[in-house]
C-alpha cells in the first residue's frame, strides 16, 4: 500500500498516471467504508466516493504540504459524507419522513448486507447519533483514530471529541443492551 | 453493561467488521469512472466560467436597475400612502425586492405561485445553498 509520502513523490515528479493509482489504492478501500457507514447504500457511497476523489484529485494542486494527506482526504470524506446527510434530512422533511427512518430502511433492506442480528441493530443504532456524533464514533469505534487525528479531521478540540465519543458509546451500548 | 457484566460493544469483535458485501469488480473498475468524472469535470468548470463571464454584465445591469428602482420606490414612497412604514410586505415580495430566505416565502411560493415551476429538488438545492438548517423550516 503506497504511503502518503509516497504519492506526494509521484505527484511533485509529474507522474500524474502513478500518483492517481497511488492515492486510489492507498484510500479507495478506506474511504469506501467511511462513507458507507453514513449512506447505508452502495449506490450512494459508489456516487459519493467517486465524487471525493474528484475533490481530492482537483484540490491537489492546492494542498499544503505542512498539512498531513491522511486528514485532508479524510476531512474532505467526512464533509462529502456529511452534507449528503443534510441533503438526505432536508429532503425527508419534505416527504414528512425522519432521516432516521430513512436510514433504518435501508439498513433493513440492504442487498448487500451478509452480518448477523447484532450487527444490523448496531448500524441502525449509529443512525440515531447526530451526524457529527456519529463521524466521531465511526472514525473511533471502526477506523481506530486517535482523538489527534479526528481533531484535524472536523476541526473540533480532543477534549470535546472525547465526550462527544462518550456520549455516542453510551447510548449506542444502552440500545443494543437492551435488545440482546 | 449486559446482563452478563460484559459491555456488549466490546465483547462481541465482529461488531467493528463490516456486514456488507461489495460487488465483484468493484474497485477494479473505480478508476476508470473516477477519470471519467475527473474529464467531465475539466470540461464542465470552464464552460461555467464562461456562461458567467458573459452573463456577468447582463447581472450587473439588472442589479444596478433593481438598486435604482428600490431606492426610488423608497425615496418616493408608495401611491396612496404617505410613509415608507406603511409599505406592504407583500408588495416587496411580489415584486421579489428582497431575497426570498425564510421559510414561509419559499412555502407561499411553492403553494401559490410557482408550483408549476419549482420541484421539490429545486427547493432542497435553494434551502441547502442558502445555508439554512433542515431544523430551521420544520413546520410543526
Amino acid at each position: 500500500m503506497p504511503t502518503d509520502a509516497e504519492i506526494m513523490s509521484l505527484y511533485r515528479s509529474g507522474d500524474t498516471e502513478k500518483a492517481f493509482s497511488a492515492l486510489t489504492e492507498a484510500y479507495r478501500e478506506r474511504l469506501y467504508w467511511h462513507i458507507r457507514r453514513f449512506t447505508c447504500s452502495h449506490e450512494d457511497t459508489d456516487d459519493l466516493l467517486q465524487d471525493t476523489f474528484v475533490k481530492i484529485w482537483t484540490g491537489l494542486p492546492g494542498f499544503r504540504e505542512d498539512a498531513r494527506l491522511f486528514t485532508w482526504i479524510y476531512r474532505i470524506a467526512t464533509n462529502e459524507a456529511l452534507n449528503f446527510l443534510r441533503k438526505k434530512k432536508t429532503r425527508g422533511l419534505i416527504g414528512k419522513e425522519p432521516l432516521e427512518n430513512i436510514l433504518w430502511k435501508q439498513v433493513d433492506e440492504d442487498p448487500y448486507f451478509n452480518g448477523n442480528a447484532l450487527q444490523r441493530e448496531l448500524h441502525k443504532a449509529i443512525q440515531t447519533l447526530p451526524p457529527r456524533q456519529k463521524a466521531v464514533f465511526n472514525m473511533r469505534y471502526f477506523d481506530g483514530l486517535s482523538y489527534n487525528d479526528i481533531s484535524d479531521i472536523l476541526g473540533i478540540s480532543p477534549g470535546a471529541l472525547k465526550a462527544s465519543y462518550h456520549h455516542a458509546y453510551m447510548k449506542i451500548r444502552d440500545r443494543l443492551e437492551k435488545i440482546f | 453493561m449486559g446482563h452478563d457484566g460484559h459491555d456488549i460493544l466490546a465483547k462481541h469483535g465482529e461488531l467493528k467488521e463490516m456486514p456488507y458485501r461489495i460487488p465483484d469488480g468493484y474497485f477494479e473498475s473505480l478508476d476508470m469512472r473516477i477519470h471519467e468524472r475527473i474529464s467531465a469535470e475539466k470540461v464542465r468548470r470552464p464552460l461555467l466560467r464562461r456562461i458567467l463571464s458573459k452573463a456577468w454584465p447582463y447581472i450587473s445591469a439588472a442589479a444596478a436597475i433593481a438598486v435604482t428602482v428600490t431606492t426610488g420606490i423608497l425615496l418616493t414612497g408608495h401611491p396612496g400612502s404617505d410613509t415608507v412604514e406603511k409599505f406592504d410586505y407583500g408588495f416587496y415580495l411580489a415584486n421579489d425586492l428582497i431575497p426570498v430566505t425564510d421559510p414561509e416565502s419559499i412555502y407561499l411560493s411553492y403553494n401559490n405561485v410557482a408550483s408549476d415551476t419549482l420541484s421539490d429538488e429545486d427547493i432542497v438545492n435553494y434551502l441547502i445553498e442558502s445555508g439554512i438548517e433542515p431544523e430551521e423550516f420544520t413546520t410543526e
